[in-house]
C-alpha cells in the first residue's frame, strides 16, 4: 500500500493536478504540481506528505514573499521539463564556467534586474539549481569589471572600511587596482 | 598496509571523539545510519551533520550545517577549506573543529545565514557562489567593497578562483644585490635582444621583445646582513610601499617560474654567492606557496664562471623538492593513515612536474665576442649533465636545453659534440637505473657543420649497445638499445628557418639551423 501511494505521488497524472502554495504575505498561488516540483524543496514536501497531502489546504512557504515567488514560478513554468544543469569549473584557475543563456532567460533577468539578490535567495531556499546558478552568474556579470565604488552604489552597500584598512588590503594584495 | 573497513574507521573515530571530547560540542552517532555523525554546539547555536561517503577517508565527507536546531534536518552544505583540500589523513574530529572555527570566524564579523546590512541581505554561501563565477582580478577588487565582503573573501579565498599568470621571473636587480621578482602576463623572452641596450635603463629592450611585466617584490641584500632589523613574521622584508608581500602569490596560478641568472650587461659581474641564501629562501618559499600550481621551473644560466658554482650549489635545494614530491606520491597516503598528527606532513610542498634547465649561451653579437665564451656556454651543458648524473637521484623530471651559435667554431664543434654524445652514451650504457636520466637533452646548433660525419662517428662508436640508423622526413639519427629494452635516440632535425622578428618562441630560436634531440625511451 505504501508503495502504491508513493507511486501515486510521482505519477504523471499528479503533475497535472493543482496545489495551493501560500507565501509569507498570505498570498495563495494555485500551481500545477509538475511546475512546483522544479523546486526540490517543494518536491520534498510533496514526497514527505505523501498520502496525507491535502492539495486544497496548500503548502506554506514562510521564507518567500509573494512578488518574488511569482517571478520564481515564471521560471519554473519555462523550465519544468529542463534537464539538471551541470556546474563546471576550470580545473586550474577554479573559475566557474559561464552558462549560455537562452533569449528567454536573458529577457527574464533583464526584467528583474533589480531583484537579483532576492531571486538568488529564494532560489537557494527553494532549491532550484538552474535559477540559483543563473542568477549568481548574472550577479557576477554585474560585478565584473566595476569598481568597488560602483558596486557599492549598485547594491546599496555601506562603505564601512577605513582608509587604513583599504591601504592594508591594497598593500597585501598587489592587484587591487582601485 | 591494509586499511580498516570504512565503517570501522568511522566507529573508531567516533569512540576517539567520545573519549577526548571537543569543548562545548556534543557529537552523536545516528542509531540507524553508521555513515552519519551529528554534532551540536552546547549553546545550541549550531547543529551540524557529517555524512561520510562509502570510500571515506579517500573521499571527503559532506558537512551540513544549520543554525536553528528546531529544523528536522540540516540542509545547507558548507564550504570548508578542509573539505575542498581533502587529505586522507584528516579525521572527523578535525572536520568538526574546522567547521566550528570557520563558523566562529564568520560569527565575529557577521551573523551567519541571517540577513546582515553589510551584505545587503545576501547570504554568505550565495556570495561565495557569485564570486566563483569571477576571475582572480575581480575577486581581489571586491575585497575593497565592505568589511563583510572582505571577510567572506578572506575566509573563502582558498576555494575561490585563482589569478592566472604566465611567467614569474626571479633575477638580480641591475647593479645591486637585490633580488627582483617580476610577473609576466605574456611569454618571457628567453633570448632577449640586447642590441638596444641603454645604460639608463637595464630593461629597455623588454617591451621590444614583447614582454609585459609587473614588478612584484624586491628583496634587498641587507635583509641577510646581521645587525639590521628584520621583520620576524615574514622572512621577506618589503622596503617600499609599491612592493608587496610574496604571500599574495598564493592566490595565483603560474605556468612557469624562471630563475634568471644571466648577466645582462657586459661590465657587471654578478656575485651569486652573495645572493645564494636569499635565493634559496625565496625559491623555497615560492614552491611552498605555489606548490603544485606551477607547471615548470626554468633555470636560465648566463656565461659567468661564478654561475657554474652557483647553479650547481642550487641543485641540491631543487632536489629536496624532488624528493618531497616522490615522498608525497608514494608514501604520503600510507603514512597519513599511520600517523595521527597530520601537521608534520601537511607542509611538504608539491614541486612542479617538469623542470627545464637551460644552459644557454646568450646572444653574443652585442658583446665583445670572446673565443672562450662559446666553450663556457657549452661547458654549462656538460657540467650540469654531470651534476645531474652524479646526484644519484631521480632526475627524469629534468630536461636540458642549450643554444649554440658559433659560425667560427663549427669545424671543431663536431668533435666537441661527439665527445659529449659519447659521454652520454657511456653513462647510458653503464647505469643501472636508466630511468634516472634527464628525460631530454635539446641542443640547437648552427648551420654548416658536417653533421653527417657527426652521426657517422657516433654510429661507429664501439660498445655493447644495439644500434640502428633512423630516418624520418628531414630528420635522421641513431637509436641505441640496451639489452633490457631501454632505448636512447639521437635525432638531428633541420629547424624551421622562417625569420621572425618580434615573436620569440623560447623553445625554437630562429638563428639555429639544426636541433639535436637526445631522448630516453622507457621500455
Amino acid at each position: 500500500m505504501a508503495t502504491e501511494s508513493a507511486n501515486g505521488v510521482s505519477s504523471p497524472e499528479l503533475n497535472e493536478r493543482d496545489v495551493v502554495i501560500t507565501t509569507n504575505d498570505n498570498r495563495n498561488f494555485t500551481v500545477k504540481i509538475g511546475v512546483a516540483r522544479v523546486s526540490k524543496t517543494i518536491n520534498n514536501m510533496i514526497q514527505d506528505l505523501g498520502e496525507s497531502l491535502d492539495l486544497s489546504s496548500g503548502i506554506p512557504l514562510p521564507n518567500v514573499d509573494g512578488p518574488i515567488f511569482e517571478k520564481v514560478l515564471e521560471w519554473c513554468e519555462e523550465h519544468k521539463n529542463a534537464p539538471e544543469i551541470k556546474v563546471e569549473q576550470d580545473p586550474h584557475t577554479r573559475e566557474r564556467k559561464w552558462f549560455t543563456m537562452t533569449e528567454w532567460e536573458e529577457e527574464y533577468f533583464r526584467k528583474f534586474l533589480s531583484h537579483l539578490w532576492d531571486l538568488a535567495m529564494a532560489a537557494n531556499y527553494l532549491e532550484i539549481p538552474s535559477l540559483y546558478y543563473y542568477t549568481c552568474q548574472k550577479l557576477a556579470e554585474r560585478i565584473k569589471g566595476r569598481t568597488p565604488e560602483q558596486i557599492r552604489e549598485m547594491f546599496g552597500i555601506e562603505d564601512d572600511l577605513t582608509e587604513e584598512e583599504k591601504a592594508e588590503i591594497r598593500r597585501t594584495n598587489v592587484w587591487c587596482t582601485y | 598496509m591494509s586499511r580498516l573497513p570504512t565503517h570501522i574507521k568511522i566507529q573508531n573515530e567516533f569512540i576517539e571523539i567520545k573519549a577526548n571530547s571537543i569543548e562545548n560540542v556534543v557529537v552523536e552517532q545516528s542509531k540507524y545510519n553508521v555513515w552519519n555523525l551529528t554534532f551540536i554546539v552546547e549553546d545550541q547555536s549550531y547543529f551540524g551533520k557529517i555524512i561520510f561517503p562509502r570510500n571515506y577517508p579517500v573521499q571527503a565527507p559532506n558537512i551540513q550545517i544549520c543554525t536553528t536546531p528546531n529544523l528536522k534536518e540540516p540542509r545547507k552544505l558548507l564550504y570548508l577549506p578542509i573539505i575542498e583540500n581533502w587529505k586522507a589523513s584528516c579525521t572527523a574530529k578535525e572536520v568538526i573543529k574546522a567547521t566550528l572555527n570557520v563558523m566562529k570566524e564568520l560569527d565575529q564579523h557577521l551573523n551567519l545565514f541571517y540577513l546582515t546590512p553589510g551584505l545587503n541581505g545576501l547570504q554568505i554561501d550565495i556570495l561565495c557562489d557569485i564570486l566563483k563565477f569571477l576571475d582572480g582580478l575581480n575577486i581581489d577588487n571586491c575585497s575593497l567593497i565592505s568589511k563583510s565582503w572582505k571577510n567572506v573573501i578572506r575566509i573563502y579565498r582558498k576555494i575561490l578562483p585563482l589569478r592566472k599568470i604566465d611567467v614569474l621571473v626571479i633575477h638580480q636587480e641591475y647593479n645591486t644585490n637585490n633580488l627582483v621578482v617580476r610577473i609576466f602576463y605574456k611569454t618571457y623572452p628567453r633570448c632577449m635582444e640586447r642590441k638596444k641596450y641603454d645604460s639608463s635603463y637595464f630593461y629597455s629592450s623588454m617591451d621590444f621583445a614583447g614582454g609585459e611585466y609587473e614588478e612584484l617584490v624586491k628583496i634587498p641584500d641587507f635583509y641577510k646582513t646581521p645587525g639590521k632589523k628584520m621583520n620576524k613574521k615574514s622572512s621577506i622584508h618589503i622596503p617600499e610601499d609599491n612592493h608587496v608581500k610574496i604571500s599574495a602569490l598564493q592566490n595565483c596560478i603560474f605556468d612557469q617560474i624562471v630563475l634568471d641568472f644571466s648577466d645582462r650587461v657586459s661590465h657587471t659581474r654578478v656575485d651569486f654567492r652573495k645572493l645564494f641564501d636569499l635565493l634559496v629562501d625565496l625559491f623555497g618559499k615560492l614552491v611552498e606557496i605555489c606548490g603544485q600550481k606551477i607547471k615548470t621551473i626554468r633555470l636560465d644560466d648566463g656565461k659567468n664562471d661564478n654561475l657554474i658554482a652557483y647553479t650547481s650549489s642550487l641543485y641540491p635545494m631543487i632536489f629536496n623538492y624532488v624528493d618531497a614530491d616522490r615522498l608525497h606520491k608514494n608514501v604520503l597516503n600510507e603514512i597519513n593513515l599511520i600517523v595521527s598528527n597530520p601537521d608534520c606532513l601537511f607542509n611538504i610542498p608539491n614541486p612542479p612536474t617538469h623542470i627545464e634547465l637551460s644552459c644557454d649561451k646568450k646572444n653574443v653579437d652585442f658583446l665583445d665576442w670572446e673565443w672562450e665564451d662559446f666553450v663556457t656556454g657549452f661547458d654549462n651543458l656538460v657540467r650540469i649533465f654531470d651534476c645531474l648524473i652524479q646526484s644519484q637521484r631521480d632526475v627524469s623530471r629534468y630536461s636540458l636545453l642549450a643554444n649554440i651559435v658559433d659560425p667560427r667554431y663549427r669545424l671543431d664543434f663536431c668533435s666537441v659534440l661527439v665527445t659529449f654524445c659519447e659521454k652520454v652514451l657511456s653513462v647510458f650504457e653503464s647505469t643501472s637505473e636508466p630511468g634516472n636520466f634527464p628525460s631530454q637533452i635539446k641542443i640547437y646548433i648552427s648551420q654548416g657543420g658536417d653533421y653527417d660525419q657527426f652521426l657517422q662517428r657516433l654510429f661507429d662508436r664501439r660498445g655493447n649497445l644495439d644500434k640502428k640508423s633512423i630516418k624520418q622526413g628531414y630528420a635522421k639519427g641513431i637509436k641505441f638499445q640496451r639489452s633490457d629494452q631501454w632505448k636512447i635516440t639521437f635525432g638531428l632535425t633541420l629547424c624551421d628557418r622562417e625569420p621572425r622578428e618580434h615573436a620569440y618562441n623560447p623553445s625554437e630560436p630562429v638563428e639555429h639551423a639544426y636541433k639535436l634531440l637526445i631522448k630516453i625511451i622507457n621500455p
